[in-house]
């Protein structure tokens, strides 16, 4: 009961930080014209930050024309109020939706791009809008300013920029930006935006679509930059295109990489070290250049994840000498005698299980020139561990890339129960029940064990983005079950005592079996498995094949690539043989172990 | 046409060694300069003050080179030693930028700078009056191409600077010190840079916010060029600047930075690697 309540005023404690902080600050600085311009300007600041952290720090998105879509939203509202007669009122969230709408058109064209060229794209992006808004003078007075902006009114009182009453507008947008910020750091969208970080694949790896994701990351941006683009132009009075130039870029990347990206308190710790950082230029007049080079020097060299990530670090290595303290880490897991793990999950997921058959005709893969995989044709089913060996370059992986939708097939089909599945991306024809691992583990390394988990887990739940974004009772219902299936699958693995440490800090094998946890949350029929066994010491390499045997009890068929003939001998039922793209062999394993060629394509014995 | 074709190479002039800069650098560091910008205009500003004669041109060469280096010095090697990689080093080379800016500022001051052409006059090109000095630097440019090819594929230093960029620990196996080629790949970027500048201040004027402008172009240039290779580099400019000056000259002025996100925008779409890049595309999952 006391942990109860105690665990319960811990809640209300934390909601209660930041309305508490923003009030006290309005309070402090409402006598003071200088301060409250200050900090209407900070919490301005935080907002553009926030919604660069999101689609930069998460998503890994860096997204340069971040402060032009932030001007767009100063404009579009100026234009709306002024041109159009509407009032603040309305013209604020038709302002974040048009926002909004620009930042996904930029997404939109550039979902192959890499890291680089689509900062390239986007910082031309940026260039490009500013030209043409120059050219649009009614929209955004050309190369004069424009300062025909009314103040907004609110019961009765006009809420004038710099004024307290305008600081409480700003502090309110400022506590739903924060509180949207929170909420997505903690959701099953926070873990989404963090993979698509790491890369696509490993969101289409839980039959999530990477670019849905990614166009969320843009749209929540874009209205968040938008609404600090309209605040700004009301708090100013007076903008124009310079105040979005590319001096305002370099400024926000600087709060970014100050405050620590991916992290939620980032934007904040950022924004007031900027805020600091200008007054000190200020005083020195004209060295802004010299203040933000240098600033910008010294971080990226020195700092990893900012201010931010400086406090996480020393909090978690706080957290691991207490945890170390207590000695509550169980006795090692080797040495003893590989367990036979209990697949509960599994065994809830795939009760009522039908039969299911794949089949694989004449499939042929090319790249260039080179016949990677020709002609191969076979199938299995469910329940059954099929083997796929031969020499490295044989083709399997790419069979397997083939299957999974990775690579382009040239000609041939792949069939799940009779339906063709070649054509659909990876992510639909995991969610079809064919999930796989992949020869380096495809894991997130910012993310807990636990985490890396409930990103398949997450996929279970019933509520969209958007209430995943909130974090409606739904979600939050969602996310509960999602922990606890993801840490009912660690603790079948036995690997539960690890959950909470970060998954890039865990030995090669343990990554493999986080792997392998999250593809059997999602209860897949089929599992390939692209070279368990490899990197893994002989006791682990036994522990992955009392696993496999697992799975087939389970009515799951597991295809095995693998080099290691007694891994392979001990849990396959069939074997197929690949040498230069060509199926050579198959049957049972010893059958096949002892045909000439299959001996000669190994060990290079003319045959 | 005649007008036409004299703009768009001039235009190209001043791109193509700020655009081989930019890509013989990422080839060989793995960096793309967000500093190139800041560079260029330092060159073109440093000459206009230190005169118009060859002197001056030489001085800022110098200048370039030493620049550079430093830029390799305080922007990549303390940051690589600390773990640093992709986009980091490049938001490194920016601060590197702003603060060379800082140093122009301070030094020059912040007002528009014309480099006195080299070649005074103008020639008649079939009924195109146009000044000597454009046509000096494209000739000058050419040159500076032929040297770099020369350099570069000719010599024994240009085949062990593409065996650094190609796999650095590889090449340090066969005793190649990769720091000291990285070193003059960032040497000769810096001299590129400047030369760049120099040129863009000789027909028209060069102040410290043209930098963005200017780097945009290096960077699309280079990307259109798919950052592989010097003929990757010189194709890229030469796309970047036939684009912004048909807008310029056949659509409406003051629209260059569209004319290139509309090219850039095409050439991605359809070669997502560059147009001038031929990568295998077989990825190891």
């Amino acid at each position: 009961m006391n942990l109860l309540t105690n665990q319960a005023t811990r809640v209300v404690v934390r909601n209660l930080v930041a309305p508490v902080v923003l009030v006290l600050i309005g309070l402090a600085c409402s006598g003071d014209g200088y301060l409250i311009h200050l900090a209407t300007a900070a919490g301005v600041a935080y907002i553009l930050t926030a919604a660069f952290n999101l689609v930069y720090g998460y998503a890994g998105i860096f997204n340069l024309a971040m402060v032009m879509i932030y001007g767009t939203g100063a404009f579009t509202s100026v234009y709306l109020e002024s041109q159009l007669g509407w009032s603040f009122w309305l013209a604020l969230p038709v302002s974040v939706v048009v926002t909004a709408v620009v930042s996904i058109l930029v997404a939109l064209p550039t979902r192959r791009l890499s890291e680089l060229f689509f900062a390239i794209q986007t910082l031309t992006f940026a260039l490009a809008l500013a030209e043409i808004l120059l050219h649009w003078t009614a929209f955004s007075g050309g190369t004069t300013a424009l300062y025909d902006i009314t103040s907004p009114t609110f019961a009765g009182q006009e809420l004038i920029g710099g004024y307290p009453g305008y600081y409480w507008l700003v502090a309110v947008l400022v506590l739903v930006v924060f509180e949207i910020m929170r909420r997505i750091h903690r959701s099953a969208m926070g873990r989404k935006l963090t993979a698509l970080r790491e890369g696509p694949r490993v969101l289409a790896a839980v039959g999530v679509s990477p670019s849905a994701t990614r166009l969320v990351a843009f749209g929540i941006s874009g209205l968040c930059a938008g609404m600090a683009g309209v605040l700004y132009a009301h708090f100013q009075l007076v903008i124009d295109l310079g105040s979005f130039s590319f001096d305002s870029l370099v400024t926000l990347l600087l709060a970014m990489i100050l405050g620590g990206a991916g992290y939620l308190y980032g934007p904040v710790v950022g924004v007031l070290a900027v805020v600091a950082m200008s007054e000190v230029s200020l005083a020195t007049s004209g060295a802004q250049d010299l203040v933000t080079g240098l600033g910008i020097l010294v971080l990226v060299a020195f700092t990893r994840g900012g201010i931010a990530g400086a406090i996480d670090r020393g909090v978690r290595a706080l957290v691991r000498r207490r945890a170390r303290a207590d000695a509550e880490l169980p006795a090692a897991e080797e040495g003893a005698p590989p367990v036979v793990p209990e697949l509960r999950v599994l065994a809830e997921r795939r009760a009522d299980a039908q039969p299911r058959r794949m089949e694989v005709t004449s499939l042929t893969v090319r790249f260039g020139g080179n016949t990677a995989v020709d002609d191969v044709s076979l199938s299995f089913a469910t329940g059954e561990v099929i083997g796929l060996i031969g020499p490295n370059g044989a083709g399997k992986t790419t069979l397997l890339n083939a299957i999974t939708g990775d690579v382009p097939v040239v000609a041939g089909g792949v069939r799940l129960d009779g339906d063709e599945i070649l054509g659909k991306r990876p992510q639909d024809i995991v969610r079809m029940g064919l999930g796989r691992t992949f020869q380096s583990p495809r894991i997130i390394p910012d993310l807990t064990v636990l985490q890396n988990v409930m990103l398949a887990s997450d996929e279970l739940g019933k509520a969209g983005w958007l209430r995943q974004v909130l974090q409606t009772p739904a979600a939050v219902r969602d996310d509960r079950v999602s922990r606890s299936t993801a840490r009912q699958v660690l603790a079948d693995l036995a690997i539960a005592s690890r959950a909470d440490q970060l998954a890039g800090d865990q030995p090669y094998g343990i990554q493999r079996l986080v792997e392998i946890a999250r593809n059997l949350v999602l209860g897949p029929a089929f599992l390939l498995l692209d070279e368990p066994g490899a990197g893994l010491t002989e006791f682990e390499r036994e522990e992955v094949a009392a696993t496999i045997r697992t799975l087939s009890t389970h009515e799951i068929g597991v295809v095995l690539v693998d080099h290691n003939l007694p891994l392979i001998r001990a849990a396959c039922d069939r074997v197929y043989v690949l040498d230069t793209g060509r199926l050579i062999a198959d049957g049972p394993p010893e059958a096949v172990f002892a045909e000439s060629n299959v001996i000669s394509a190994y060990l290079g014995v003319p045959g | 046409m005649v007008a036409f074709l004299v703009t768009a190479l001039s235009v190209a002039a001043v791109l193509t060694p700020i655009v081989a800069s930019v890509s013989l650098v990422y080839r060989v560091s793995g960096v793309v300069n967000f500093g190139g910008g800041f560079i260029a205009v330092f060159g073109g500003i440093a000459c206009a003050h230190w005169g118009s004669g060859w002197a001056g041109a030489v001085l800022t060469l110098v200048a370039g080179a030493v620049i550079g280096a430093l830029c390799y010095f305080i922007a990549i090697v303390p940051a690589r030693a600390f773990g640093v990689r992709g986009i980091g080093l490049t938001l490194s080379t920016l601060g590197f930028g702003l603060l060379l800016t800082f140093v122009t500022r301070t030094w020059f001051g912040g007002t528009a700078f014309t480099v006195r052409p080299w070649l005074a006059g103008s020639v008649d090109l079939a009924g195109f009056q146009t000044s000597q000095q454009r046509l000096l630097i494209i000739g000058l440019a050419i040159v500076v191409v032929l040297v770099l090819f020369a350099v570069f594929d000719w010599t024994l230093v240009g085949r062990r600077l593409s065996a650094v960029s190609y796999d650095a620990e590889l090449a340090s196996v066969y005793g190649i010190r990769g720091g000291r080629y990285q070193l003059l790949a960032w040497v000769v970027s810096g001299v590129c840079l400047v030369i760049g500048g120099m040129f863009e201040a000789t027909i028209a004027s060069v102040d410290v916010e043209v930098a963005p402008r200017l780097l945009v172009l290096s960077l699309v240039g280079a990307v259109i060029g798919g950052l592989t290779n010097l003929t990757g580099a010189i194709g890229g400019a030469l796309v970047a600047a036939v684009a912004t000056t048909i807008s310029d000259q056949f659509v409406a002025t003051g629209f260059q930075m569209t004319a290139l996100l509309i090219v850039l925008s095409v050439v991605l779409l359809v070669r997502p690697n560059g147009l001038f890049s031929f990568r295998g595309t077989a990825e190891r999952l």
